[in-house]
């Protein structure tokens, strides 16, 4: 809830301390008790005072930020979910959000290594604000481990409004090249480049790239998103060779399913990825 | 729903081991809230099973308007334990402000006889709902600081970080 000056100064009784003592003695206790409940307690308080944006100055001031920061890095639960909370509830705030971009990273490891429902979901709402308001890079905040971790709270949830929309989809083939394979695609498109040859060893000798792009658009127009499907725009990187005679994983997910679609795809050998890439799709209607 | 996704349902013991500063007048338990607890949903536990649904809208209605008081002692009993012979009723208030003071206001109340517990219930929500009430938290936040520096603009002090 919020209060205004004029309220705040309602409140105080007369001979009472004023919001900013109060808060300053809240930080010192943090760090002078050795009673983890003290803490507990203490950042709890803390946490719920920096939903207020009329607090937010103090908090600054005495430091408060630091206690959010300790609380979070702490062995104790409460303290964790505490400090992540208070994150979450001043993320607004300027000097702030300054101050989450600079500690990203302890915040987003208690994120990916929690098993407490509330400190993930306080984190969520935390990285919410965060994307929507641009205060932090996308790409830096939204690392693999971090959405794999959303995807696996997401199915462990069970929720009924995730299950009844449409699930992310996603195609995996196992394909397996053979040097005839080669020679085919060689002959039918006249790429006798000698790097997929006889000439070449075998363990240098490398799938064309374009036969594994083919591969992924069959997949495309097939099965996901199926029939009907004309590929718009693509990019695509090779990032290692492909070698034949190798169990060769493919993966083609669906990020958008609208009239135009986008998906990602990757190959990959040994769990390495050889190729990977995404495309804007036109599906049937 | 998954059965863990309800922990929050739980009242919490209140905490007495407040240091005398800190000590308010009234017990509460620690407990965090941020935009992501607080909903228009709210979950109310303890009625007594006395046929109480239209008496509890009619309560409620006196705080703002309502959108929904249903019944759902029967889908809860399956998943929470509850109090013998109360009634537990998943309401909805077309304004999060309304919801707030309703728990404020009613949570650990008396109503005929019984005790109502009351919690946020934003696992009700759609997923429009808490877009909204994202933005909304946002926009709140924005209006508090506006009023803020119109009732008392703010002294520079020298630890004031620069904008």
């Amino acid at each position: 809830m919020f209060s205004s000056h004029k309220t705040l100064k309602r409140r105080t009784p007369a001979k009472g301390i004023d919001r900013r003592e109060y808060i300053g003695h809240l930080v010192d206790e943090y760090y002078t008790t050795t009673n983890v409940e003290a803490q507990e307690q203490v950042t709890a308080n803390l946490a719920n005072f920096a939903y207020d944006p009329i607090n937010w100055p103090h908090l600054l001031e005495t430091d408060a930020l630091d206690v959010f920061l300790a609380s979070l890095e702490s062995q104790d639960q409460p303290l964790k979910l505490h400090g992540i909370a208070a994150l979450c509830n001043i993320c607004f705030d300027k000097t702030a959000v300054k101050f989450i971009r600079e500690q990203l990273k302890p915040i987003t490891d208690l994120f990916v290594r929690t098993d407490h429902p509330e400190i993930v979901f306080h984190s969520l709402a935390l990285f919410y604000q965060l994307l929507e308001s641009g205060d932090v890079d996308r790409d830096l905040l939204l690392s693999p481990s971090l959405l794999r971790t959303v995807q696996e709270w997401r199915i462990k949830a069970h929720d009924q409004r995730i299950l009844s929309s449409r699930p992310p989809q996603q195609v995996q083939v196992v394909k397996r090249f053979s040097q005839s394979d080669l020679e085919q695609f060689a002959r039918f498109t006249g790429d006798h480049n000698y790097i997929h040859g006889l000439d070449t060893p075998v363990e240098k000798r490398r799938v064309h790239g374009a036969l594994l792009n083919a591969v992924v658009a069959g997949i495309m127009g097939t099965q996901l998103p199926g029939p009907g499907t004309v590929v718009l725009e693509q990019s695509f990187k090779f990032l290692k060779p492909c070698r034949i005679e190798t169990d060769t994983l493919v993966t083609v997910r669906l990020l958008q399913a609208r009239k135009i679609s986008t998906v990602e795809y990757d190959i990959r050998q040994n769990d390495e990825v050889v190729f990977a890439g995404s495309a804007k799709l036109l599906t049937r209607s | 729903m998954e059965a863990s996704s309800l922990e929050h349902h739980n009242r919490l013991e209140y905490c007495v081991t407040r240091l005398p500063y800190r000590q308010g007048r009234e017990l509460k338990a620690v407990k965090v809230y941020t935009v992501a607890s607080e909903s228009r949903h709210l979950l109310i536990f303890g009625v007594p099973k006395i046929n109480l649904q239209a008496d509890l809208k009619t309560k409620l209605q006196g705080f703002g308007k309502l959108q929904s008081c249903i019944s759902i002692t029967s889908e809860m009993a399956s998943k929470m334990e509850l109090e013998a012979f109360t009634d537990v009723f998943a309401v909805k208030f077309e304004r999060l402000e309304v919801a707030r003071r309703v728990k404020k206001m009613l949570d650990a109340r008396q109503f005929y006889g019984g005790i109502l517990h009351i919690s946020y219930a934003p696992e009700r929500e759609s997923i429009e709902e808490l877009r909204e009430k994202m933005l909304q938290r946002r926009q709140e936040v924005a209006l508090r600081i506006r009023r803020n520096q119109r009732d008392e603009p703010p002294v520079p002090k020298k630890s004031r970080e620069a904008k």
